[in-house]
């Protein structure tokens, strides 16, 4: 079980992530984009994508978890990397919607056991809104620079389609939800992001997102005999970041911003067959600088995101599971067309 | 994509290949008239503060009252030309002719009879000054690119954000990219207005451009270019 939330956060990733690519695409069509508000590598921000454009984009998130942390060594998580598809449209001015396929890879121990495969998808809206120092209104068709400088806001929702498969067998013949590459039911997410320009150059950022999961009855598990139901805990992040450009080009529509992030994490317990499971959940701060460039339409991200502060509950028996990795390594990239 | 495409598409061709009419204009106020100048009052781009413009650049001047009525000023040839007359909006339009690039240089003349052409335009300009706010005053003076203020703009302060509306042939224009000081801050709505926000007191400089193809034979395209001024208190 140790290692479910590492799953659950994938589709976390694939839905709250979807935002900020919006925003890369957006960012990477020309001159609004050299100098107007930049993007953390990870966080949600509150650009929509331009009505009638389409953004393909991909994530990866490779998790490298510490080890010798329990008495077997050789069921301890070794690597997670969480591969995300995606692609979204801009309806209107003010809305957008996304769909995202991942792809995840677990692997135990060097040498050991691996899962891999295609997860759940996942569908998400997204809904923007700006404040012009007077009131709100939805995002506008268009926007000058100086108006982007404005508060904007977005609030999004979106759900997870159980298309993975949540029964996938370990080698002898048992059921690890935190191995599987599915969630068997439908599971929901819901955010708001807020962002500010608070220079020409340096662009604040803001998300408070929930995910949540319901019950699933798992296929009878071989070692034991018998079948159970788990539910995940609820995932709760709170991000802040800063992001800074530091470099334009307009003959070459190049685009360079640093970015540093602050994520809080706070996971729920497990609940199996109605009992909440030992060592799972806790809080965590995650740091996360990184780097993004933009060239014309396209957009790519770089990040090192590691937790600096953790309070796991019997964090003893953890392990594989987030606030102990060594790192994760992000990289994304969009193009808006 | 729409309008924000739009923007990247009208306005970067636009700024990368302005020509050397890429100069500002605006109107001083001196004594009891006005005298017009060119140069590089917003620092979009180095060179000069004032730059001398030919005798016969300005072509037409106007003076509108608060009902948006409009008379001719008189235009003398001179450097700098002066204007006189109590007027709640001032117009000044002017050309420096076509312009032809080659390889080599770029010349002040049509392109007929020049060899190993690159480019070629007629440059237009003009520059309007708002001393009082009236609403006649929010529609355009003239069937040229125009920009005029949606509302009130002497009511405004720094920080404050103010629309104003581009038109070409009296009819609002979209994807116009629009500068303040120099620097580009966005294109124009369906509705030709686009949001400024004030950086300063003093002469305000708010400038648009557009590029069409001309047909004439004797330039590849016609430059468009005009600047609202008006002037608040200095903090």
């Amino acid at each position: 079980m140790k290692k479910a939330l590492a799953q659950a956060l994938a589709l976390s990733l694939s839905l709250a992530a979807a935002p900020a690519l919006a925003h890369h695409g957006v960012a990477g069509v020309g001159a609004a984009a050299l100098e107007g508000p930049g993007a953390p590598v990870e966080s949600a921000t509150s650009a929509v994508l331009p009505e009638g454009s389409t953004l393909l984009a991909l994530k990866i998130d490779h998790a490298k978890f510490a080890r010798g942390r329990l008495a077997r060594p050789d069921v301890e998580g070794d690597y997670s990397r969480f591969t995300m598809l995606g692609v979204g449209h801009g309806f209107t001015p003010w809305f957008s919607g996304y769909m995202f396929l991942p792809h995840n890879v677990k692997a135990d121990e060097s040498g050991g056991f691996r899962t891999r495969g295609w997860a759940d998808v996942s569908v998400l809206g997204q809904i923007g809104f700006r404040h012009d120092g007077k009131s709100f209104s939805l995002a506008p068709k268009n926007e000058s620079l100086d108006e982007m400088e404005d508060w904007h806001f977005t609030v999004f929702g979106g759900a997870s389609l159980p298309t993975g498969r949540p029964n996938l067998r370990l080698p002898d013949g048992a059921i690890d939800p935190g191995m599987s590459t599915g969630f068997g039911k439908p599971s929901y997410t819901l955010g708001l992001t807020a962002t500010k320009m608070l220079s020409d150059k340096l662009t604040f950022n803001a998300e408070a997102s929930m995910l949540w999961f319901k019950t699933y009855r798992y296929n009878t598990d071989y070692t034991t005999g018998t079948d159970f139901t788990t539910r995940f805990g609820r995932e709760v992040r709170l991000n802040g970041g800063l992001a800074y450009r530091i470099h334009t080009n307009p003959e070459k529509k190049l685009r360079t911003d640093l970015s540093l992030e602050l994520q809080y994490l706070k996971l729920g317990r497990d609940v199996v067959d109605g009992v909440g499971e030992q060592g799972t959940g806790g809080r965590m701060l995650y740091a996360v600088p990184g780097v993004r460039f933009y060239w014309d339409r396209f957009s790519f991200a770089v990040g090192v995101k590691k937790a600096i502060w953790k309070n796991l509950n019997e964090q003893r028996l953890q392990q594989g599971a987030e606030g102990l990795e060594k790192y994760r390594l992000l990289f994304s990239a969009s193009m808006l067309f | 994509m729409k309008n924000y495409m739009k923007f990247i598409q009208t306005l970067f061709p636009l700024l990368l290949a302005l020509p050397a009419s890429a100069h500002d204009l605006w109107l001083e106020k001196e004594g009891g008239g006005h005298v017009l100048q060119q140069g590089h009052r917003t620092g979009a781009h180095a060179g000069a503060e004032r730059v001398p413009y030919a005798l016969d650049f300005v072509k037409q001047g106007l003076c509108a009252d608060e009902r948006g009525r409009t008379k001719l000023l008189a235009v003398t040839p001179a450097y700098p030309l002066r204007l006189v007359g109590d007027c709640a909006a001032l117009f000044v339009a002017a050309s420096s002719g076509y312009w032809t690039k080659t390889a080599w240089e770029t010349k002040n003349a049509p392109k007929t009879g020049i060899s190993g052409v690159m480019k070629s335009w007629r440059s237009e300009d003009s520059v309007k000054r708002l001393n009082r706010w009236s609403a006649a005053l929010a529609n355009p003076l003239t069937p040229g690119l125009e920009i005029a203020p949606v509302d009130d703009p002497f009511r405004l302060g720094v920080d404050d954000k103010l629309s104003v509306r581009v038109t070409l042939a009296g009819k609002p224009r979209a994807g116009v990219p629009v500068a303040y000081d120099g620097a580009t801050r966005g294109a124009t709505n369906e509705d030709g207005t686009v949001v400024l926000k004030i950086r300063h007191g003093g002469l305000q400089m708010i400038a648009a451009s557009i590029e069409t193809p001309l047909s004439d034979g004797q330039a590849d395209t016609l430059i468009q270019a005009t600047t609202l001024n008006f002037e608040l208190p200095a903090k």
